[in-house]
């Protein structure tokens, strides 16, 4: 989390009191409140399927275009999907496991919610309101992104070609910490 | 500067995410003001008027369903008569359900019960927080 320096043998890192150091604080700190945000949320949706108390019952929005799209939704099981995706996204981000999959996996959910919460319930005051999730979630997310942006840069080819499914033998090497940089705390 | 175990700073993070997760679920959960004692609350409009028709005309327990499920203030004006009291059972048959966002529109028979006379109904509701807060009723025929 704040690493600023590190030896590739020993499991020590040493800590500077200096700006890389805050900014990677401000990132774990935004990458574990989103994550927490979206099991809190994933978890009050599926908690009553279960007969568990949970965080929050689900909106279903103020003006109708709203009400109709989640409605519909939770109605078509796709929000089964959705909220699935936000527990398995959020855990990844609070336990530091496959950040970069689960920032990319919650960035349209986080998309949703800002069109919902702005182009549905035109809550369009509450644009720039830093304690409003329906925009913070997406704010975050393009966040963290950005700050794990060697992680896609690679997906970001201009020019590419298929390979084979032998590059499936890579697969194993995602969990060696030291292939993938080793960055996360 | 400070030297310390990778692992530390890895159950360190993991241990904040775990406070934050707390947090929200009690600001969350204890300090938005839900009425958690709505029994229809988090339900979908659907499932909501469903439950109070079959509490208030199959199982006759009007006034518990009207306490369970209609907005205070909207009951006395919008329910009908034998729906706000026990009593009997009721004979319905429901010819449709048609639902989109809040809104729901019931087709239903209603047999004649609790010196009401039977009658073919178009039920009309709004449901917010898990409440009934609007209702209509259109008597119509659907000529059987």
């Amino acid at each position: 989390m704040l690493k600023s320096g590190q030896s590739a043998d020993s499991d020590q890192v040493t800590v500077k009191f200096d700006a890389e150091t805050a900014w990677r604080t401000i990132m774990a700190l935004m990458r574990l409140f989103l994550g927490a945000w979206m099991i809190v949320s994933g978890y009050s949706y599926w908690a009553p399927h279960f007969g568990l108390p949970p965080g929050f019952p689900q909106p279903l929005g103020t003006l109708p275009a709203s009400n109709q799209m989640l409605v519909t939704m939770i109605d078509i099981g796709l929000f089964n999907f959705v909220k699935t995706c936000e527990i398995i996204g959020g855990l990844c981000l609070v336990f530091g496991a496959f950040v970069p999959l689960a920032t990319l996996l919650l960035l349209p959910i986080s998309a949703i919610v800002f069109y919902n919460a702005i182009f549905l319930n035109l809550r369009t005051e509450r644009l720039f309101n830093f304690t409003y999730m329906g925009v913070m979630c997406l704010y975050m997310n393009i966040i963290i992104a950005l700050a794990y942006i060697r992680y896609y840069a690679p997906m970001l080819s201009f020019r590419s070609s298929p390979t084979t499914l032998h590059e499936l033998r890579r697969l194993p090497s995602l969990f060696d910490a030291k292939e993938n940089g080793r960055h996360e705390a | 500067m400070i030297t310390v175990k990778r692992s530390t700073l890895r159950r360190l993070s993991v241990l904040v995410g775990l406070l934050f997760v707390a947090g929200i679920y009690y600001t969350m959960h204890f300090r938005m003001g839900w009425d958690w004692s709505s029994p229809g609350l988090g339900r979908l409009p659907r499932e909501v008027v469903q439950a109070y028709l079959t509490e208030a005309y199959d199982e006759g327990k009007g006034a518990e369903a009207v306490r369970d499920f209609v907005a205070p203030g909207v009951a006395r004006d919008a329910t009908p008569p034998q729906e706000r009291v026990d009593g009997p059972a009721v004979a319905r048959h429901v010819r449709a359900t048609l639902a989109q966002g809040l809104r729901v529109v019931v087709f239903q028979s209603v047999a004649p019960a609790r010196g009401q006379p039977g009658a073919d109904v178009i039920d009309v509701f709004e449901v917010r927080d898990g409440r009934i807060v609007h209702r209509e009723r259109y008597e119509t025929s659907f000529g059987r």
